[in-house]
């Protein structure tokens, strides 16, 4: 071998930009304690190209359960949205069910209860936005948990779960 | 220097570089999976222990005295007390019993709060972001970090992780191929952690290192609780109709429920699961009016050992001629039935395999 330190070098040198290029950003994705992520920051449907969301206390969607007061109101906005530039037809259900926590032994909590539903259907025209102010007549108990739900079509998300607690 | 010598440098650091890399990834925490239901022989067991308990300990007091000299069951209790006074209720055991004590309250059901992965270099456990009722209920606040001492304690070859969704450990059940999922993980996470079905499906396949089958339609319980896998091409699937000529004497919450619309949500799981190529065995199953009590033969533990395929199979009071029928149809699959009386705890929505978690088969 005429040139070995040169040969060493270019293949020290191949070997670490190949490995700086295929190397995962984590090779051990699993720590003692990683944090999950915040969540989505916002939540909608996406129905025939229209854009269907439910907002409480002006936002869409939160991951960290919601704490609400039993008697307490819920006030809820049901925006639909069509940015094309053609009409939509609409039908959407927006739902709260809520369960108990049961006895302190038992493994999960009750069967999921539907408390409040309602239907709306709607024509959307090319690029408009509709707001439709919700008031729903329920009355959540303490130790409840509650779940808001809103559906169009096959789609379904639940936004909302909330703790009502005093 | 000769341009085909660099050429030919240049190609053995990219090949090293190739090599070094496939090396690491066969053994990365990546490759590995959720442990499967019906392979292998039980090493590692995780338990909780609530003191004062009078649903569990029955079960505890069965189970554990069958296990061997290789295996450790793992006692997860909020004190010393607690775990002293387990040792005195549960007596001398061939199996190793070590305590994990973690200060703070926790429910007896181990189940639910994490998920095993298993690799060769070390065990991962899932834990969903929060538990169900953590703001309501202390216990299942406590439950949430069940994971992390269990983790705590075992280190290094156990590791913990807090997944970013929300999901009970009995939410799902794998075999060596599969993962069935309730659908019950769309209701508690569209919307809030993931946007569409198809990337919540993708995110648990990469974080549980498996393909995942999200059961269109199912009971409205946890899965271990209607279906469980006999062996890769098998799989038991519950059936009220099996159980309707004994069930009618059972006093059940709101009664016994045998009408067709639950019916129909046992045999749509059955039929999904046929429709993969899986052979369905139906097995009796009461299940109650509140839509939790499950009288069932699927929520099982089971062990293969010295070529014997051994399943503890909770069993019933006042039900022997169920009982009878559900254990002969585990023993016509090959399993030698160890029956497990679980009257004392399945008014709590749960019984054997929502009490012992397994942290590791061989």
């Amino acid at each position: 071998m005429q040139y070995p330190a040169q040969i060493a070098a270019w293949t020290a040198g191949s070997f670490l930009i190949s490995m700086a290029l295929l190397l995962p950003a984590k090779l051990d994705a699993v720590g003692p304690t990683t944090v999950p992520s915040a969540g989505l920051e916002s939540a909608k449907i996406t129905d025939h190209g229209a854009e269907l969301s439910l907002l409480f206390d002006g936002r869409s969607t939160s991951a960290i359960p919601l704490m609400i007061k039993p008697g307490a109101s819920m006030p809820l906005e049901f925006v639909a949205k069509n940015p094309t530039d053609q009409s939509v037809d609409l039908h959407a259900m927006i739902a709260i069910d809520t369960k108990r926590a049961p006895s302190p032994m038992s493994r999960t909590v009750s069967m999921p209860t539907q408390i409040w539903q309602q239907e709306e259907t709607l024509t959307l025209l090319p690029g408009e936005t509709k707001t439709i102010s919700l008031s729903p007549a329920v009355h959540l108990t303490e130790g409840n948990i509650a779940m808001i739900q809103l559906s169009s079509g096959v789609h379904f998300i639940q936004p909302f779960t909330m703790t009502v607690k005093s | 220097m000769n341009p085909l010598h660099q050429i030919l440098a240049a190609i053995v650091g990219v090949c090293a570089a190739v090599f070094v890399l496939d090396l690491h990834s066969s053994s990365a925490p990546g490759k590995a999976a959720m442990l499967s239901e019906c392979d292998g022989t039980l090493r590692q067991i995780v338990i909780h222990y609530v003191a004062g308990d009078t649903a569990a300990m029955p079960i505890y007091q069965q189970f554990l005295p069958q296990l061997t000299e290789d295996v450790t069951a793992y006692v997860v209790c909020a004190d010393q007390k607690g775990f002293d006074e387990f040792a005195q209720r549960i007596g001398r055991l061939r199996c190793a019993v070590a305590p994990i004590i973690v200060e703070h309250p926790i429910t007896a059901w181990s189940r639910d709060r994490w998920i095993a992965l298993q690799d060769e270099r070390k065990i991962s456990l899932l834990a969903p972001r929060d538990e169900d009722a953590a703001d309501l209920w202390p216990a299942r606040s406590g439950d949430a970090r069940v994971a992390l001492d269990i983790a705590r304690q075992l280190k290094p070859g156990v590791v913990a992780q807090k997944l970013d969704l929300f999901f009970d450990g009995g939410d799902s059940l794998a075999n060596s191929k599969n993962i069935f999922v309730s659908p019950e993980i769309l209701t508690k996470n569209l919307g809030r952690t993931y946007e569409t079905r198809e990337e919540l499906l993708a995110s648990l396949a990469t974080k549980l290192g498996r393909p995942i089958v999200l059961l269109d339609s199912a009971p409205n319980h946890h899965v271990g609780m209607y279906m469980m896998a006999a062996d890769d091409r098998t799989m038991l699937v519950g059936d009220p109709s099996l159980a309707e000529p004994f069930g009618k004497m059972f006093d059940l919450p709101g009664g016994a429920d045998f009408s067709s619309k639950t019916q129909r949500l046992f045999d749509a799981v059955a039929t999904q699961v046929a429709g993969m190529g899986y052979r369905v065995v139906r097995i009796p199953t009461v299940v109650a009016n509140d839509g939790r009590t499950f009288l069932t033969y699927v929520n099982v533990i089971t062990d293969h050992r010295a070529g014997t395929k051994i399943v503890y199979l909770p069993i019933y009071r006042q039900a022997d001629a169920l009982n009878a029928s559900a254990a002969q149809v585990w023993r016509c699959l090959g399993y030698e039935v160890r029956p497990i009386d679980c009257t004392s705890c399945y008014r709590y929505f749960g019984t054997l395999h929502c009490l012992v978690n397994v942290l590791q088969r061989n």
